[in-house]
């Protein structure tokens, strides 16, 4: 179970406090909507350590995250662009940040790349794929590190309709099989809202959940 | 008119190849040992390249580690490099390492005795590393600080250790601005003139420049001078133009807020030595002269010398003038280009002026030099024309290259709206271009300004007594072991051109500084 247990969080030069509280049980999938500069990416920044809170608890199975450094969190996220280092393969990109030997490396994220339907692909430079491609690359990278909690930050809204569709069944299916708890900061609520378990949105500058 | 300023450019350049080629030799002169000296300019420029380049992307990569309370101040002073005079860093290095130096003072105070020496090619390096390792660290800083928020965050939640981070994340970043930087270094370097004059110990570390002022200055060999003039320029052409068409293409910009990955406790500390190390060497030789220049009244006594007055009035019309006449060359050129509708005639009317990029300051000099004596005229007499127009020519690729995208964006955006308004020039001027192009135009008449004022190669082949400009009097009261004068000088030829350089941009771009 992932825990923001009333998180209060000001940026060092801003006005605006935010405020968030959420709990998401694993193999379920939570939409998080807003407008922009509310505050959504915020709440991923801090649940993955790039910011701390000034006050509140972020826990996993009642641990807090909040000591951990940033690579130690269990936390993979994916954002809606530059998820890949554009100069090496698919392949590299996919092994990258799994601490395991070389062969092995490679033979897991061949696997991984596999899963998504790119092994054919898996020499290319991420520079030459498609933005499609580019974010199942990177999801075959969520694969390999297995971290229980996945944060997707608008990882639909460059893509077309139907290979949004197609990411949004692989995402379902992962969260589901692997038990992962997903969460998913989205402005397309319709498109979207379908494959949600739960919907929160952020409105003046706190967190609330959607009926 | 842009057509009109753009020909006169290419027929003078055209006039000063003319008068290179045909320059009387003078049989008596030494003979000119073509092949050492370029190789010793070559060994120079590529040491002094390598040190100023290591040392400038060390810098780079610690700033871009650290965020602290004045990281903006660190830059902005990194940025003052592309103007700090090089006569000026030479006299720090020498009251500095020199050998009534600070350093000198320091071992006699525990009695002791300094017997090293700054003069030579360590002493070369050292000042070019001062010089251009800011102007590195503040191109690179700029690529770093515009990796996408999200790369940085995806490299730092994959845990990449500190050399994976620079391999992934930094060189990317870093590479397609490489080759244009040390292109650039490498021109300044191998071009040097006051700092090798200053500080490169005699002739076997000399460079073509201190050559060429050689050749006119001491043995009057005109030819040998053309001849070491064109040599030099081939050098450069053959050298940096292949790096700057073969600089690579792919990188990766940001414009939205940087994310900052601070390293742990170990890399951290060293990022923070690295920039510590970074300001140390390049603030102390500024500050040097400083010190120097008010011990033993300094001050009062250039003060209250006659020749100091007139060399700061001439080097202040020279640059006022000069960067008065830059802007608007710069602007009629940027203007005509961004009409310009076809490629081939905007490629014609910016490549003379960037051709001068390849000309330093001393060839141009020379070729005023001879221009002026083919017509007949008295050097003297024609020398503060020189001097505005050898300035002009220095800064008009600066110039060009902070307008022309300004006025490039103006004629895009606006152009056809423009067009079918039609208003009258003034109009279109006072409401369109002025407040569009303020902060840009700011930026350089600041820097042609401190161009000119601190140069010392236009006028190092016209200055005489009655005619000198500030780093020339400085040179003087050098060679004439007036070095607490020299001191005092280079004080005040720094303060006026950090001021200027501080001072100016924002008064031009007064309140609409984001335009």
């Amino acid at each position: 179970m992932l825990e923001v247990d009333q998180v209060r969080f000001t940026y060092p030069k801003g006005t605006e406090t935010f405020h968030y509280a959420l709990t998401a049980g694993p193999g379920t999938i939570s939409i998080i909507s807003g407008p922009s500069g509310s505050g959504k990416s915020t709440l991923f920044d801090l649940i993955a350590g790039f910011a701390m809170p000034m006050s509140g608890d972020i826990r996993l199975s009642g641990t807090s995250l909040l000591p951990m450094r940033v690579a130690d969190r269990p936390v993979s996220i994916l954002f809606q662009s530059n998820n890949l280092f554009d100069h090496l393969t698919a392949r590299q990109n996919v092994a990258l940040g799994a601490r395991r030997g070389a062969k092995e490396v490679g033979k897991l994220a061949d696997d991984a790349l596999g899963r998504m339907g790119l092994l054919g692909f898996a020499g290319q430079a991420a520079s030459r794929l498609s933005g499609g491609q580019k974010q199942r690359v990177a999801l075959a990278r969520t694969l390999l590190r297995d971290r229980p909690v996945l944060l997707l930050d608008e990882p639909f809204a460059a893509l077309d309709p139907a290979l949004a569709d197609e990411m949004r069944t692989l995402i379902h299916n992962l969260t589901r099989d692997r038990n992962w708890i997903t969460l998913v900061i989205s402005h397309l609520e319709t498109a979207d809202g379908g494959f949600a378990d739960q919907r929160f949105e952020m409105r003046d500058g706190t967190l609330r959940p959607l009926a | 008119m842009g057509w009109i300023v753009g020909t006169a450019i290419l027929l003078f350049i055209i006039a000063l190849f003319v008068a290179l080629f045909s320059a009387p030799a003078n049989e008596a002169a030494p003979e000119i040992d073509m092949a050492s000296l370029l190789s010793m300019s070559l060994v120079q420029a590529s040491l002094s390249t390598l040190a100023a380049t290591a040392s400038g992307t060390a810098m780079a990569i610690a700033l871009n580690r650290l965020d602290f309370p004045g990281r903006s101040l660190v830059i902005s002073v990194l940025s003052s490099a592309i103007v700090a005079p090089a006569i000026a860093v030479g006299i720090g290095l020498l009251a500095i390492w020199g050998r009534a130096g600070i350093v000198a003072d320091l071992f006699a105070a525990f009695g002791g005795k300094w017997t090293g020496s700054i003069f030579g090619l360590h002493g070369t390096v050292l000042a070019h590393a001062v010089l251009d390792a800011p102007l590195v660290a503040r191109i690179l800083v700029d690529r770093l600080d515009a990796i996408p928020p999200e790369r940085q965050k995806l490299g730092q939640s994959l845990g990449l250790k500190p050399l994976s981070r620079i391999r992934l994340l930094d060189w990317p970043a870093m590479a397609p601005a490489l080759p244009g930087a040390i292109g650039l270094v490498f021109l300044l370097c191998f071009t040097s003139f006051p700092v090798v004059l200053l500080l490169g110990g005699g002739p076997a570390n000399q460079t073509f420049e201190v050559a060429i002022y050689g050749a006119v200055r001491q043995s009057f060999d005109l030819g040998g001078a053309a001849r070491l003039a064109l040599v030099q320029m081939a050098v450069c052409m053959a050298l940096v133009v292949p790096i700057l068409l073969l600089a690579p293409q792919f990188g990766q910009t940001s414009a939205g807020r940087r994310h900052v990955w601070k390293p742990g406790g170990t890399e951290r500390a060293i990022a923070m030595l690295i920039v510590l190390a970074g300001l140390i060497l390049y603030v102390t030789p500024l500050l040097a002269p400083l010190f120097r220049g008010l011990e033993n009244g300094g001050l009062s006594h250039v003060f209250a010398s006659d020749s100091f007055w007139r060399a700061l009035i001439t080097s202040l019309g020279v640059g006022t003038l000069s960067a008065c006449l830059t802007t608007l060359i710069a602007l009629l050129l940027a203007r005509a280009a961004a009409a310009s509708r076809s490629k081939t005639s905007r490629a014609a009317l910016m490549l003379p002026a960037y051709a001068y990029l390849l000309t330093p300051a001393v060839v141009i000099s020379l070729g005023l030099f001879l221009i002026v004596r083919s017509l007949g005229l008295a050097a003297e007499n024609a020398a503060p024309f020189a001097l505005v127009t050898g300035s002009v020519l220095l800064s008009l690729p600066f110039a060009l290259s902070a307008l022309a995208p300004a006025t490039a964006t103006i004629e895009s955006r606006y152009g056809k709206v423009l067009e079918s308004l039609a208003p009258s020039a003034l109009t279109r001027w006072r409401l369109v271009e002025w407040p569009l192009l303020r902060t840009a135009i700011g930026t350089v008449l600041a820097m042609a300004f401190c161009f000119s004022l601190g140069d010392l190669g236009i006028v190092a082949l016209f200055g005489t007594e009655h005619l000198a400009t500030l780093p020339w009097a400085i040179n003087r009261a050098l060679g004439a072991y007036r070095t607490n004068d020299a001191a005092a000088m280079t004080a005040i030829l720094l303060v006026i051109n950090f001021a200027v350089f501080l001072v100016l941009p924002k008064l031009v771009a007064g309140r609409n500084r984001n335009a």
